[in-house]
């Protein structure tokens, strides 16, 4: 047997695997990424797109903190849209489509920047945990890694079974093979799992699709990007087609629903809500006449087209017998069937706000495994876990972000006060602190705690100094120029306004046109317009900002009264047996954590009261 | 064992003669008390036995009673609870509780304890506590039937009711935010949830402006007898205070004011507060009464204006104010038509008073009428309840606003009706769009 060591060890190349690489690497720590294999690292499995609502937020957030996601779609994206225009540039999220190809290659090339880095080829089949603490994981190649901190982000490999019509079998994802004995490993320590289920659609072969009957669905003429970076993108770019389903789609459906394996019973586990498959589109909504489905383009040279919003696992021959019933897809035939996946996920619960293990320590999870969904959930669990271990290897403070301050606190911290009960998709609902919480101020929030915990490069730290330089100057210009009622183009009132207001202050106006305004000081020509237009935005939304920030500040009160961890909850008076229950369980850090736990009465915070730790 | 595990026991009825008499304990220890006190099967949950009770130390019967017994957490408290219904004597009741009180783990039960407990418990919100506090404080009818509405739940159920229509329409509107690129979701919000909302805010803003007469319920009326030194202020309160029609409550002389009269006006509790005359002041204490005077007047709900001169009587436009010529005996039908607009009372003779408490009890009862469904006991409450009736406001008149400020309104509205009674959180809302829309990816 080899042995070899790290100071963090990564095991699963998916999107947070390649983050929680980079965090660690950035940080300084001698980071190990081992992979099944080296050439899908990067790859996306599902659909060939990133951001989107609350999603887009989640990717400038991780591009605010340095990571790789942002950069490697603007290098691959050939569809830029920002959802949301018309609805509120709080809930406004980028999204683009992606080159499958070119994604994949620019994550590589992206992680091949790091000098602390190193990619290894393997499939880590046992973990070694010693009083309480992870030692190291064995692999399929007799080697040994010794590693005090390991980030495990398994996707759905853990004891992966795909299900296709009344078949299945057992594979981590079409094409590469389950952790079945690694499973094994973590459940041996103590680790418990659950199932949930995820699934993907089939995919169509470009060529055979009449797309000149369909409507064509173009992004953006000037592309948003998604990393803060990005001055400009470079890729062509392509339209999307939409159509929908019909009647005899659904009759077809319903007549053979027996066969999807959510209703044959092979399935029990419970799946996405939020992204059905059109089985269960069907079943559970009976009265609607269509469901709609974007056809998006895989690549610039790949003819494969993606079906969004027709995810299914029924039959392989009734997949086509449907498809071909939709408009523009009657001669379509399928490059790979669509395919529901099983997997094991571990309670989040388990884990702390640094995604490491309660019981374990220096072993973090992220990404699937935790109960999650999506690419870009699974990037930001990435990076906060590969940032603690990489900290916590180096003996430095943890790196935690409060639900106030991002969309990753608001993810990591319903994953570990809630728990999972079917597979966790980020929304701007989520996000109580929406208003604050904008994908064009990620980095006016996030880069400074990047650059205080060592995760920004030299270069993005002067591109953000340079950008708050030119915040600082439109500021003052928005400060500066007066303007009257009449000025800013608003109708006089009965009783003629004379006065003079700031531009700030007239952008706070519900009824004022924002270009209007900013057309009035000229020398803001000379500013980035995102610059711009996120002061525009932030001026605009003052008197709800304000209200958000008092509230913001009694809830970080509550925060930082820290319970001991080492509290005997159940002697506490008056505390009922379900309440001490819950807290002996989920052992709540401090009296904010408490109050999230569901269904937590006020009267069992109240009695917690007594029990806060000053902090110093 | 610590205090607030121990099985508390405390008489739920008046101290005094009566047919039945019921004693409660609550807690870990109250099913082996009563099985050890009545060498018996503890009856089953919801059920009622008679029973035998004994001293278990000297094996006398204390009392035939009947038993009835919750167990945790369906009881009143949450925990498990007995009760005895006893014979209604002084005599029994002292040696039940003594008894009891010998038990282990057993102690008498603070004031409101059940209550607190059953808080602690989660058997109940904050606002029926508050409810159930001024129940027992309740002393009249109407009191009574105010608190009931509280703790009954009519207040609770109103505004949940009004919650889940905030939260309905916000639903929509974050499904529209979260999902409407992707699925057709439709007309966001229709016509008859707009007028919905409109009525509630009605309803909201009316609950608010009647919440001041609910609380003067609730505290009963306070009336001011006002006047200069010697005007017949005393004299006056001591012949209301024995009159039949105005029973006086046990609970005069409280901290207040010595002179307090408490009235019990055709169910409606009043307090009558005798002031000090008011002149220029001859020393510091007569100053110092003076001021009081003056405050009670201040806070006063209505105040009996006496005057014993008719052409002494001055009209103040205090619409609280109801004027009195008093000492009518003294003055002839010419003299008084000077002060017309005052009713004559006399002390002496009796004169006016029947007159006088018949205006007093219509003023009293005015305004009470207008009630709300929802009863607001607190100034928080209140003041909780008019923010919400504001945002909403805004929303209505904000139609065509950015969808993300419209949901901060409904998140913030939905927040001050959730702090009334629970919390709100956003897998609720996700809930209540996936209970109505199909969403996709």
């Amino acid at each position: 047997m080899k042995t070899m060591s790290a100071d963090v060890l990564v095991i699963g190349g998916g999107h947070a695997g390649v983050e929680a690489a980079s965090a660690s690497a950035r940080i300084g720590a001698s980071t190990v990424l081992l992979t099944q294999r080296v050439s899908t690292i990067g790859t996306m499995s599902c659909n060939p797109a990133i951001g989107g609502l609350g999603r887009g937020h989640l990717v400038r957030e991780i591009d605010a903190l340095g990571g790789i996601m942002g950069m490697a779609i603007d290098e691959a994206g050939i569809q830029f849209r920002v959802l949301n225009r018309r609805k509120g540039p709080a809930v406004q999220g980028p999204r683009a489509q992606a080159d499958r190809a070119l994604y994949a290659k620019a994550v590589r090339q992206l992680l091949a920047g790091h000098q602390r880095l190193r990619i290894a080829e393997g499939e880590a089949t046992e973990v070694r945990i010693e009083r309480g603490k992870i030692c190291g994981v064995f692999d399929d190649r007799n080697r040994y890694w010794i590693a005090k901190n390991v980030v495990l982000t398994t996707g759905t490999f853990l004891r992966g079974m795909i299900h296709i019509g009344t078949t299945s079998y057992s594979a981590g994802r079409d094409g590469d093979h389950a952790s079945t004995r690694l499973a094994r490993s973590l459940e041996s320590c103590g680790l418990r799992f659950g199932r949930l289920k995820t699934g993907t659609p089939p995919r169509l072969d470009g060529r055979t699709i009449a797309f000149e009957r369909l409507e064509e669905q173009f992004g953006d003429a000037e592309p948003f990007p998604l990393s803060f970076l990005t001055e400009r993108i470079e890729q062509a770019q392509v339209p999307c087609h939409r159509t929908y389903t019909n009647d005899t789609v659904h009759t077809l459906v319903r007549e053979n629903i027996h066969l999807a394996p959510s209703y044959s019973g092979q399935i029990q586990s419970s799946g996405v809500r939020y992204c059905p498959s059109i089985e269960d589109k069907i079943d559970r909504f009976p009265d609607r006449e269509r469901h709609q489905i974007f056809l998006e383009p895989e690549g610039l040279r790949d003819r494969t087209i993606y079906p969004n919003g027709i995810s299914t696992a029924l039959p392989p021959p009734l997949q086509l017998k449907v498809l071909r019933e939709i408009d523009g897809l009657e001669d379509v035939s399928i490059t790979q069937p669509g395919y529901a996946i099983e997997y094991d996920h571990v309670d989040p619960r388990c884990l702390t706000q640094t995604l490491e293990l309660k019981a374990t320590e220096g072993l973090f999870l992220a990404g699937q495994i935790n109960g999650t969904t999506g690419y870009e959930e699974a990037a930001a669990q990435g990076l906060v876990a590969g940032a603690n271990a990489a900290l916590k290897a180096k003996g430095l403070g943890a790196f935690t972000l409060h639900r106030s301050e991002a969309y990753i606190g608001v993810l990591i911290d319903d994953l570990i006060t809630r728990g999972v009960r079917e597979p966790y998709r980020m929304f701007t609902s989520r996000a109580e602190y929406r208003l604050s919480l904008r994908a064009g101020n990620a980095d006016l929030r996030l880069t400074p705690r990047g650059i205080s915990f060592g995760l920004i490069s030299l270069n993005r730290r002067r591109a953000f100094e340079k950008r708050c330089g030119e915040y600082a100057r439109a500021k003052s210009i928005l400060d500066g120029y007066m303007a009257t009622r009449a000025g800013v183009g608003l109708p006089e009132k009965s009783k003629p306004d004379g006065r003079s207001r700031s531009l700030t202050e007239w952008l706070s106006h519900s009824d004022v046109k924002i270009d209007k305004v900013v057309a009035l000081a000229p020398e803001l020509s000379g500013i980035t317009t995102s610059i711009v237009d996120e002061l525009a935005v932030e001026a605009s939304y003052a008197p709800y900002l304000r209200q958000q920030a008092e509230e913001i500040g009694s809830v970080l009160d509550d925060e930082s009264l820290k319970l001991p961890s080492d509290l005997r909850w159940c002697k506490i008076d008056g505390l009922s047996n379900e309440m001490c229950a819950l807290f002996t369980e989920m052992k709540p850090q401090s009296l904010g954590a408490a109050s999230r736990l569901p269904g937590v009465t006020p009267a069992a915070i109240a009695l917690l009261h007594p029990y806060v730790q000053r902090s110093a | 064992m610590s205090r607030q595990r121990m099985t508390i026991f405390a008489p739920a009825t008046a101290d005094s003669m009566s047919a039945i008499g019921i004693m409660r304990l609550s807690g870990p220890n109250s099913l082996d008390v009563i099985e050890l006190l009545t060498t018996k099967a503890v009856p089953e949950h919801r059920y009622f036995a008679q029973r035998r009770l004994r001293d278990p130390t000297s094996n006398d019967v204390i009392d035939e009673v009947g038993v009835f017994v919750f167990r945790a957490p369906q009881s009143y408290t949450g925990e498990d609870v007995v009760e005895i219904h006893h014979h209604g004597s002084t005599a029994i009741r002292r040696e039940l509780m003594a008894v009891l009180a010998k038990q282990s783990g057993c102690r008498v039960a603070d004031p409101g304890e059940f209550t607190k407990r059953a808080l602690l418990n989660g058997r109940m919100d904050l606002l029926a506590a508050e409810g159930v506090q001024a129940l027992i404080a309740a002393e009249t009818k109407i009191q009574a039937r105010q608190a009931i509405s509280a703790v009954s739940g009519e207040s609770d159920f109103l505004l949940r009711t009004w919650r889940k229509l905030v939260l309905g329409v916000l639903a929509r509107l974050e499904a529209e935010i979260d999902f409407g690129e992707d699925e057709e979701i439709g007309s966001v919000v229709d016509a008859e949830t707009i007028s919905a909302v409109d009525a509630m805010i009605v309803e909201m803003r009316h609950a608010v402006e009647v919440a001041p007469m609910a609380e003067r319920v609730r505290r009963g009326t306070l009336v001011a007898l006002t006047g200069p030194p010697n005007s017949g202020k005393s004299s006056l309160l001591n012949v209301l205070a024995k009159r039949e029609v105005a029973i006086v409550s046990g609970e005069a002389g409280t901290t207040r004011d010595a002179l307090e009269v408490h009235l019990d006006l055709n169910g409606m509790a009043v307090t009558l507060v005798d002031t000090a005359g008011i002149r220029e002041p001859v020393s510091t204490v007569e100053k110092i009464g003076i001021e009081r005077a003056l405050q009670i007047r201040r806070n006063a709900d209505l105040v009996l204006e006496l005057c014993d001169r008719p052409n002494a009587l001055s009209l103040t436009d205090d619409d609280r104010s109801v004027p009195i010529l008093s000492k009518a005996d003294l003055w002839s039908k010419e003299q008084r038509k000077v002060a017309a607009r005052a009713i004559p009372v006399s002390s002496v003779t009796g004169e006016g008073i029947d007159q006088l408490l018949a205006i007093l009890s219509e003023r009293v009862g005015q305004g009470l009428d207008r009630k709300s469904a929802l009863s607001l006991t607190s100034e928080r409450q209140r003041e909780t309840l008019s923010e919400a009736a504001k945002l909403l406001d805004e929303f209505q008149s904000d139609f065509d606003g950015l969808l993300d400020i419209q949901c901060e309104r409904l998140r913030l509205a939905a927040n001050a009706l959730g702090r009334l009674t629970g919390r709100i959180d956003a897998e609720e809302i996700l809930d209540e769009i996936f209970a109505s829309f199909c969403v996709g990816k």
